[in-house]
């Protein structure tokens, strides 16, 4: 029943997903330029680089999120557990079964808490009451969303706050537990309590998770990264586990936009 | 003098029609308001008091007959549920069909373009000439005869632009952020439109296909085209009967020169408007059970 085999999360197995000389182009205008990265399983890797500069373009080409933005063209090969994600032989739905996004904008479903979090299960065919009420119980906990809302389970979504959308979001990706998650700009509406919280789970996620999260917040970058990219117009400029990359960065404009210098 | 700024005008517009309000702009238009519900009520009022000697069991279950007196309008009465049922069935599923297909299909750019001009063109088509379309169509060409299937396919014919324009308005107002964070969970496009696009536009859906449905329903035009005569002996118990139809049969009964039929005109169409009242304090009902299930 499980939807995740783990088999292939051990590091001593090469990269999660290895993107390589990678186009995108929106219509005529080109926004990712011959970009190459691996992200390595079980770690979490940190996406940062100046609003426009295609990180959320770069997330959603690891789901084939964007195969559904018309006019959006892609070259270049996208590897996961070693295998072309845009095969001919790969079902979508299936990948997406297996890497879960946290969309920068909050987007719960107009349905109750408990149906937002219980989507993902019930197409994976998991539809056992007591499971539903156990997962709901402790996906909730993880996103420390459960204390406030436990009372309302059965009330709509879009009633919460923007921290608590966000948080339901990230609990709905969770519930379904992807090997690979996908987060973007997953604190951008929480308060300095909740962000903590929520970069220590992301800590604690990736002893069975691969992470990709975007981030504007280098400290938060620091804090919970073990692989940090910087991305700049399109390109990438840095790649490196997060101490060297910010102690150390090699690219002057890596060293611009961390210190805040950047033009 | 600083140059015209259209900001500023609107501004001081705004300051002046807030004068003109308190200054009994407002009284005047509520007034107007009042007076208009008040006409429609005392109109029907007017077709009750007329009518109020034939508004009984009597009437409603009984048959025709050439004595106003004791004609009643079953016939018409079941002839326009059976064509509501009909009209509703035979538009509501293609409609919706279509509307989704053109939404959320493969439709190239173009050929959208060309549907909805197309679909505007055809909800604008008086409905005279629908009649006469379903009289070729499905009466003659189908050999179908004249029958409540033909009036029902002539109809909902006449009702299908509206409703795919409806249905495609109520799903292009559901938020595209919906569909991709139910794909981004593992659904597959049918699984999200079914389990989170529709839901979500069905209130909507519900009051266009409502809408569109109750207002030809009250049509008599085409079905006059069609052939339906008021002096019908019996109920329709098939499609395949012949029938008549409320709106047909206050035509012919407002029609008549002996003034004794106009209470049964005024009786049949206070039952004509009490099941389209009906038919709309279900659909709220229906709506607002739906919006309270799904949470908008
Ligand atoms: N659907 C789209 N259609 C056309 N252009 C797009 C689309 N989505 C993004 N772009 C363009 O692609 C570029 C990269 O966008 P992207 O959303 O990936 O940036 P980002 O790094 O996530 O920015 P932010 O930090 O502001 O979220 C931008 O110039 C943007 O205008
Ligand atoms: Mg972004």
């Amino acid at each position: 029943m499980d939807p995740q085999p783990l088999e292939k999360t051990n590091p001593s197995l090469g990269d999660k997903i290895s993107v390589s000389g990678v186009n995108v182009w929106y219509a005529a205008q080109q926004v990712l330029f011959d970009l190459s990265i691996a992200i390595r399983p079980c770690a979490v890797t940190a996406i940062i680089g100046p609003s426009g500069c295609g990180k959320t373009t770069l997330l959603r080409l690891m789901n084939r999120m964007n195969d559904r933005v018309p006019g959006a063209r892609m070259t270049g090969l996208i590897r996961m557990d070693g295998r072309d994600i845009y095969g001919p032989e790969v079902q979508v739905s299936e990948l997406r079964k297996r890497v879960g996004m946290v969309f920068q904008k909050p987007n719960p479903f107009p349905g109750s808490i408990f149906d937002n979090i219980t989507f993902g299960l019930k197409i994976r065919g998991m539809v056992l009451r007591s499971f539903l009420d156990d997962r709901v119980e402790r996906t909730l906990r993880q996103v420390h969303l459960w204390d406030e809302v436990k009372d309302k389970l059965k009330t709509s979504a879009l009633n919460l706050s923007g921290g608590q959308q966000q948080r339901l979001c990230l609990a709905r990706a969770l519930a379904v537990e992807p090997s690979v998650l996908l987060m973007d700009e997953p604190a951008s509406s929480l308060d300095p309590i909740n962000t903590a919280r929520i970069e220590e789970l992301i800590v604690q996620l990736k002893a069975q998770h691969t992470i990709v999260m975007v981030t504007h917040n280098m400290q938060q970058a620091g804090r919970t990264s073990d692989v940090t990219a910087f991305l700049h117009k399109g390109r990438l400029i840095e790649l490196a586990d997060t101490a060297t990359f910010f102690t150390n960065p090699k690219s002057p404009s890596t060293q611009d936009y961390i210190t805040g210098r950047f033009r | 003098m600083r140059p015209f700024s259209l900001f500023a005008f609107f501004e001081r517009m705004e300051h002046g029609l807030a004068q003109l309000v308190r200054g009994g702009l407002g009284l005047a238009v509520r007034l107007m308001t009042m007076t208009i519900i008040l006409l429609a009520l005392v109109w029907l009022g007017y077709l009750f008091w007329i009518g109020k000697a034939r508004l009984n069991t009597e009437f409603l279950f009984g048959f025709n007959s050439v004595v106003a007196g004791k004609a009643g309008v079953y016939p018409a009465l079941m002839g326009s549920l059976w064509l509501l049922l009909m009209v509703f069935l035979l538009s509501f599923l293609p409609g919706l069909a279509i509307a989704v297909h053109l939404e959320r299909g493969h439709t190239g750019r173009r050929a959208k373009h060309f549907i909805s001009l197309n679909l505007s063109n055809l909800a604008g088509v008086p409905s005279v000439v629908y009649g006469l379309a379903g009289l070729e169509l499905f009466a003659r060409q189908l050999d179908l005869g004249i029958c409540l299937l033909s009036a029902s396919l002539t109809l909902s014919l006449m009702a299908l632009p509206t409703v795919i324009i409806t249905c495609r308005e109520a799903i292009r107002r559901v938020p595209a952020e919906l569909e991709d964070g139910a794909v981004a969970l593992g659904a597959t496009p049918l699984q999200a439109l079914w389990f989170q696009i529709l839901p979500a536009a069905f209130p909507g859906i519900l009051s266009g296909v409502m809408l569109s449905i109750s207002r030809i329903v009250g049509e008599a035009a085409p079905l006059l085209v069609l052939g339906a005569v008021a002096f019908v002996p019996y109920a329709p118990s098939s499609v395949w009967d012949y029938f008549t139809l409320l709106p047909v049969q206050i035509f012919f009964w407002s029609n008549q020169s002996q003034p004794d039929f106009a209470p049964n005109a005024a009786a049949a169409v206070v039952i004509l408007l009490g099941i389209t009242l009906i038919f709309h304090l279900l659909a709220l009902w229906i709506r607002n059970r739906w919006k309270k299930r799904i949470l908008l």
